[in-house]
């Protein structure tokens, strides 16, 4: 079979079938690919853990690393700067968990909540940033305090979130007093309001003598001769607030009994 | 008997020894280990430079990048090596050159198993120096992570060279190669989600039966070259126990199978 007769008829043949398949490239373009666009979501859906184990190979620790600074680069590529606020924090939150899975260890992705991700213009995002940080420490409280008094800083200044503060103080009170500093676990006193009569009761019955004596002596708390020990006067103060209301002292006591 | 054989064995070992030189002239000629080395070096770049804008513990992101980085180019590397080696011994008949020489075709696997292992463990020696000059820590880790490395390497290179000179094309060969390879990395995982997923009698429970079948003749290469090993120092003598039995019995065995595709071959 012969295609083409003459140069003639094939060339107007060509430039049919050129035009013809540019009509339809312009067909597909406009109708099917002209909306399809790449995903530039911030913060994607965290893909499952076992989808995750199998693209490690065997490896966690790459899979940490990997998906862990994603998260801490998300939304400053191709070019733009994403304020923290327009982040999906639920989903990172998510990303946090899943990647705790591959490395138990390190506190690099505590790091990027703690210290990067609570800085979002939105306060309130930070009850995702509080409650990763308390169910990190959990594992164990005396190696990752830090974070517990990161996520107290945090529930105190941004959210003004009282019982978040109680939470995190009774955790960190009932914390190691071997490796654990005293101020760590008693730096709920700072954050706990006059009227909580039940936090400031639960964090001055955690202390013992040896450790008020500490406190009284130490220069670490005292820390200019004028202004004399803050740390011992805010005790000595909430302890006048307790002895001012011994009725709900004693209900307080009571509920703690009932809970023991 | 034996002793009438001496000079045969002695013979065969200076044969042995001339593949050996073979295939390590060869790979010199191709510069494949500076190419590799070089491939290793920029690798490390990117990974340092990545590593170093990680928020906290970037001595850690940059050695974790590094170190998987050149454990894929040299495993990888390996495999299109052997495949392409091979391949251009049956092409320019050096091969044929080989076999008609009086020698076993059994001591030409071996000889060739032996140059490839020396190959690849020049090649991680090299990649422990770089890891170290990014990592400067923990260097009994580093050295760990290596051996572990090489014990790898062993197996890899078993079946590269099975696959190799077993399947006739070499594209085939090369991808098998890579598929077995992938596979082995992976086949932990399948386990476990059988283990999770206590499926009834289906479909699944078929692909269940094949898994686990795969399961007991491919190795279990993601127990190596861990980048844990380095960063948390997370091996024990148990761990090294398996890592060296499957090296023996996985090398021992894919060889034992080339060396008899070997003599049952017609050239």
């Amino acid at each position: 079979m012969k295609w083409f007769s003459s140069y003639d008829s094939e060339y107007l043949s060509i430039r049919r079938f050129f035009i013809l398949f540019f009509i339809l490239n312009f067909i597909v373009w406009f109708f099917l690919t002209k909306n399809i666009k790449p995903d530039l979501t911030i913060t994607p859906i965290p893909p499952g853990k076992h989808l995750l184990k199998a693209f490690s190979m065997g490896d966690d620790g790459l899979v940490y690393r990997y998906f862990g600074y994603k998260i801490q680069m998300s939304g400053d590529d191709y070019g733009t700067v994403t304020p923290l606020k327009n982040y999906n924090y639920a989903q990172l939150q998510k990303w946090f968990f899943l990647l705790d899975e591959f490395d138990s260890t390190s506190e690099y992705v505590p790091s990027i909540a703690g210290l990067y991700y609570s800085n979002s213009q939105n306060p309130m995002d930070n009850i995702y940033i509080v409650d990763y940080l308390i169910k990190f420490s959990k594992k164990d409280t005396s190696k990752y305090w830090r974070w517990l008094t990161t996520a107290m800083y945090l529930a105190n200044t941004k959210l003004h979130n009282a019982d978040k503060v109680n939470e995190i103080s009774t955790i960190l009170a009932s914390a190691d007093k071997n490796i654990v500093p005293l101020w760590a676990r008693t730096i709920g006193i700072f954050m706990t309001s006059k009227s909580d009569i039940c936090a400031s009761l639960n964090l001055i019955t955690s202390l013992d003598e040896e450790e008020i004596k500490e406190i009284a002596t130490d220069k670490i708390f005292s820390s200019k001769p004028d202004e004399g020990n803050i740390f011992l006067k805010l005790i000595i103060n909430r302890i006048e607030e307790i002895k001012a209301n011994p009725k709900a002292a004693r209900e307080c006591m009571h509920k703690k009994h009932l809970n023991k | 008997m034996f002793y009438f054989y001496i000079p045969f064995y002695i013979y065969n070992l200076t044969y042995m020894r001339g593949i050996f030189l073979h295939t390590l002239y060869s790979a010199r000629r191709d510069k494949f280990m500076f190419g590799l080395l070089l491939g290793m070096i920029f690798a490390s770049l990117i990974g340092a430079f990545l590593g170093s804008t990680s928020l906290v513990e970037p001595a850690q992101m940059r050695v974790v990048y590094t170190c998987a980085t050149c454990r894929f180019i040299i495993m990888i590397g390996m495999m299109v090596f052997i495949s392409f080696h091979i391949k251009r011994l049956f092409e320019n008949k050096e091969m044929d050159v080989f076999l008609s020489r009086v020698p076993s075709r059994s001591s030409i696997v071996l000889s060739f198993i032996a140059s490839f292992v020396l190959i690849s463990f020049a090649i991680i020696a090299q990649s422990v120096i770089i890891v170290s000059i990014i990592y400067m820590q923990d260097i009994v880790n580093i050295l760990v992570w290596g051996f572990s490395l090489m014990l790898e390497a062993i197996i890899v290179v078993s079946i590269a060279t099975f696959l190799s000179i077993v399947i006739r094309s070499s594209t085939l060969g090369l991808l098998l190669s890579f598929a077995t390879y992938f596979l082995s990395r992976v086949v932990g995982n399948f386990i476990a989600y059988i283990n999770l997923s206590g499926a009834k009698f289906s479909l699944n429970s078929i692909t269940e039966v094949l898994l686990k079948i795969l399961s007991i003749v491919i190795p279990r290469l993601d127990l190596f070259g861990k980048s844990d090993f380095i960063v948390y120092g997370s091996y024990s003598g148990s761990i090294f126990v398996t890592l060296i039995s499957q090296a023996i019995i996985y090398s021992l065995l894919i060889t034992t199978l080339t060396i008899m595709d070997m003599r049952k071959r017609e050239f």
